[in-house]
């Protein structure tokens, strides 16, 4: 089974349509105990940062997560989700998990001269590593919808890269048995689907 | 490098699907009829984002029946692309419960003026991006006012609207053309111009009648998005058609996924 976290920090709805859609058995899960019968597990966020990690400190997530992960289990966080796993944010002063390097800083702080947020369908520049699921992110258009961004240095693992109005940042992470994207793949049509397909297909092969 | 987005919106009221011109509705169908006549299961392919609006009157947000959110759950079930939910929204409770049946943005109208407090808990609480700004528009004149509702005489500058909304924090703008609305005859390029140098994005609505239509708005800098409320003028084919349209000109738009 598949586990969306819902800490009420997130819309679920459309992850938990697109996940059942491709046929995985989908439980939204409330308790870090529900984590135990879980193959793969989704962390899903939008909002502002601190909120969202108070939310998951709060509800037990914050160390259920990052005992989950550290037993090799796939774990994919999308959007804010994904800020969570890192270091932090500037957008708040709370510390994230910590499972992947670097910290969301604001998109004018990567340079971007264009409007902030950075709102809709975008594709990926570059990408490096040898992951499957990083390929995925580089064969068509995702939609964003953030005002910070991770920085794309100090990174382990595979990643994929968009820029934005002259900034630079993380579209997509792949480390091990950790996924992130900062893009909806559960909004980005037939392309967002396919990378959900090779998220859960690591899952039934873990 | 970012696309120009093309934005489908619904309008609900008490069961049914609604068109609007200049802002008066006329029923079209239900849920069925609209899912059947615009091939809703492809219709992610060629729209970006889908907003519906719950235009009932008499019943506030917070007591949205579930024949709403029974239309909206039918629609989206397996439609993968964002949705903004918007109409009547007055309170906090009224917002959860949006994002409730699956609502990634809110769009915030008669709220901008009236309730600043709401709108700026939504920025802090759900993050500015999850926050549009809708200000419906009247042009008498060179000159533009903004609608207010249940008003009878015009309400602010448009400069003065888009000035209060940016400072509320919010995530986009939409402006929707009230003279425009329904005709088919076009959007209003002037109106863009007085939209210029706001620092958020930009949702253009209101006469969007053929594909031409699409590509004469979308080609000007400083808009971001386009977006259609017409029933009938983009019915069967008619997205697919804009998209195909929109991707010959060599519009930065989002390609089609076959």
């Amino acid at each position: 089974m598949v586990g969306i976290i819902d800490c009420k920090i997130g819309n679920i709805g459309s992850l938990h349509n697109a996940l059942s859609y491709l046929g995985a058995r989908v439980e939204i899960i409330t308790r870090p105990d529900d984590l135990t019968d879980c193959q793969a597990v989704v962390l899903p966020g939008v909002g502002a940062f601190d909120p969202a990690m108070a939310a998951v400190e709060s509800s037990g997530f914050a160390a259920g997560v990052k005992a989950y992960a550290e037993e090799h289990r796939p774990l994919l966080g999308i959007c804010l989700g994904m800020q969570i796993l890192t270091q932090g944010s500037d957008e708040g002063v709370l510390p994230g998990l910590g499972l992947f390097q670097g910290r969301a800083v604001n998109l004018r702080k990567l340079g971007c001269m264009g409007k902030v947020p950075h709102v809709g369908f975008n594709s990926v520049q570059s990408t490096t590593g040898d992951s499957g699921f990083i390929a995925g992110t580089s064969e068509s258009d995702f939609y964003f919808v953030h005002s910070f961004g991770l920085p794309c240095s100090n990174l382990t693992g595979s990643s994929s890269i968009v820029e934005y109005q002259g900034a630079f940042f993380i579209a997509a992470l792949h480390h091990e048995n950790l996924f992130a994207t900062q893009f909806h793949p559960e909004k980005s049509g037939d392309a967002g689907l396919i990378l959900l397909e090779y998220f859960l297909s690591c899952s039934r092969s873990a | 490098m970012l696309k120009k987005r093309l934005i489908f919106t619904l309008y609900y009221n008490d069961g049914g699907f609604y068109l609007s011109r200049n802002f008066r509705l006329q029923r079209v169908g239900d849920v069925r009829w609209l899912v059947d006549k615009f091939r809703f299961k492809s219709i992610g392919k060629f729209v970006d984002e889908i907003v519906i609006l719950d235009v009932t009157r008499d019943t506030q947000g917070a007591s949205k029946d579930n024949r709403f959110g029974n239309a909206v759950s039918y629609l989206m079930r397996e439609t993968f692309v964002p949705l903004t939910i918007g109409g009547a929204l007055r309170s906090l409770g009224d917002v959860k419960q949006c994002f409730h049946l699956g609502a990634d943005k809110l769009l915030l109208n008669t709220p901008i003026l009236n309730q600043p407090d709401l709108v700026h808990e939504c920025v802090v609480h759900f993050g500015a991006q999850a926050v549009i700004a809708a200000i419906d528009v009247r042009r008498e004149g060179k000159v533009y006012f903004s609608r207010i509702a249940n008003a009878q005489a015009n309400g602010l500058h448009l400069t003065e609207h888009l000035q209060i909304a940016a400072e509320l924090g919010v995530g986009e703008v939409m402006v929707n053309s009230i003279d425009q609305d329904g005709t088919g005859n076009g959007f209003d390029m002037e109106l863009v111009r007085q939209c210029m140098g706001i620092p958020v994005p930009l949702i253009v609505a209101g006469g969007a009648g053929k594909a031409e239509h699409f590509a004469d708005i979308l080609s000007l800098p400083g808009v971001d998005a386009a977006a259609t409320g017409n029933l009938f003028n983009f019915i069967g084919k008619g997205f697919e058609r804009v998209r195909a349209h929109l991707l010959e000109q060599g519009l930065p738009v989002r390609s089609v996924t076959l």
